[in-house]
């Protein structure tokens, strides 16, 4: 893979625009992150693609930005008291079986269809498992809202970890007791998604909940640790092959590591809901915007005879609004937080009249 | 237990000095870029050099961003804050007046 761009190729020039937008970008994909465990990839290996940077260095940057986020991020959470270790670190290790998995089916659909064929499949899968997960996800968090705000353990969770099967698990900091093989398809699906749409967490964080029967508080900050599993063993493969672009990467960990804690500072203000509310919600606009890049594979495939410059619009309103899916997710996350924090200054200023 | 004020008048200090190593630090890539890229570029054994340098960077640059917000009374909730006085408070040293001989 080391041949397969040339040196003068793989490094683009950057411009104080381009460095301003990954900042920007790094930051709300930071928030959002630090919030729901995932997400930025999305929109920032597809912006740095159109500011010229080839795709195997986008991805690799982006993936090389990850890891020290999620570190950071979970450190961050930890001290809060929401992370699992453990079963951050055994759901990191299925997670990294599923990117290898997911990588040769990406290889097999390479070789069959060619690009357009890989594309199109990225797509239909983004939308498939978005619009899927993202509603489930959304109809709970209704439903969670309506009741009082008070999470439940899924019956489908009470069942698993009731079921003993070798090799048992036990979980301290999330008081779970559970048989490995239940916790492993999860990590699996992690993996497999991250290798085909670049964010595992849309379904590692729901799989975490209603799979494995931790909170959503407890899922998205344990998610910060799979994805730096994942992250760091993806980071080195592409190192290896040297395809990291350290401009690129440390320009968008600037901004998402000041994203990352203020992401992480919100979880202490919300109920747990609200993280299931964010994700879905992000979920959901990226199925709609990547639903509109399907007609542009299916032209490159000749299989529908569009016009060309209708689907160049249909393009760029799909990556802007995959933008708007992640600014949405922030100013729900800053709206909340806000609200908290002035909720307890009432609180506080209400307990500190009646004392005096 | 620290007041308000003491923590964030700490939390500045801390910015100001992890602030001014994460400048100098981006000032040394930026004014290597070229070379930096290339040489970060190589792979095979050259694959520590992106993992070792990003590692760096979150440390400095996350203990900067992490004390930016506390200095600006950006905090966890309260909740949050008293699970991990408790957890201090536990592990609190006797300070009680110990019997002693003295000859």
């Amino acid at each position: 893979m080391h041949d397969l761009l040339a040196e003068n190729l793989r490094f683009v020039d950057l411009t104080l625009v381009g460095v301003l937008f990954l900042f920007f970008v790094g930051f709300v994909g930071g928030l959002v992150s630090g919030f729901i465990g995932s997400g930025g990839a999305f929109v920032l290996t597809p912006g740095m693609m159109s500011l010229g940077v080839p795709g195997p260095v986008a991805v690799a940057s982006n993936m090389c930005h990850k890891f020290p986020k999620a570190l950071v991020g979970a450190i961050k959470r930890y001290k809060y008291g929401q992370v699992d270790i453990k079963m951050g670190l055994i759901i990191g290790v299925s997670a990294e079986i599923g990117v290898q998995l997911g990588i040769q089916i990406q290889k097999f659909i390479l070789e069959q269809w060619g690009q357009a064929g890989s594309n199109l499949y990225v797509s239909f899968a983004f939308v498939f498992v978005l619009v899927t997960v993202g509603s489930f996800v959304l109809k709970d968090a209704i439903q969670t809202k309506r009741s009082g705000g008070e999470e439940k353990v899924t019956m489908l969770a009470k069942r698993l970890q009731s079921i003993e099967l070798w090799p048992m698990m036990t979980f301290k900091a999330s008081k779970i007791r559970i048989s490995f093989w239940f916790t492993a398809p999860v990590g699996l699906a992690a993996g497999l998604l991250a290798a085909t749409i670049a964010v595992g967490g849309f379904a590692g964080v729901p799989g975490m909940i209603y799979i494995i029967g931790l909170s959503s508080l407890m899922a998205s900050a344990t998610e910060l640790v799979v994805a730096f599993v994942m992250g760091l063993g993806g980071t080195m493969v592409w190192a290896f092959y040297g395809m990291v672009d350290i401009r690129l990467t440390l320009i968008i960990l600037a901004g998402s590591l000041f994203g990352v804690q203020l992401g992480a500072i919100g979880t202490t203000y919300v109920k747990d809901y609200a993280i299931k509310f964010v994700m879905a919600t992000i979920m959901l606009i990226v199925a709609v915007s990547r639903g509109l890049a399907i007609p542009k594979y299916l032209k490159q495939l000749e299989v529908i005879g569009w016009d060309a410059g209708f689907i160049d619009i249909m393009s760029k309103v799909s990556f802007g609004l995959m933008c708007f899916a992640l600014l949405v997710g922030a100013f729900i996350i800053l709206k909340a937080m806000i609200l908290g924090r002035r909720a307890e200054r009432q609180l506080e200023m209400e307990g500190a009249a009646s004392h005096a | 237990m620290t007041t308000v004020q003491e923590r964030r008048k700490k939390a500045k200090g801390q910015a100001i000095i992890f602030g001014a190593l994460s400048v100098a630090l981006y000032a040394a890539v930026f004014s290597f870029a070229d070379t930096m890229v290339h040489l970060f570029a190589k792979g095979g054994l050259y694959t520590a050099l992106p993992i070792a340098t990003v590692f760096l960077f979150s440390y400095v640059h996350g203990n900067f961003t992490g004390n930016v917000w506390t200095a600006l009374g950006i905090e966890a909730s309260a909740k949050a804050g008293r699970a991990t006085e408790k957890a201090g408070a536990a592990k609190r040293t006797d300070s009680r007046n110990r019997a002693t001989v003295t000859a």
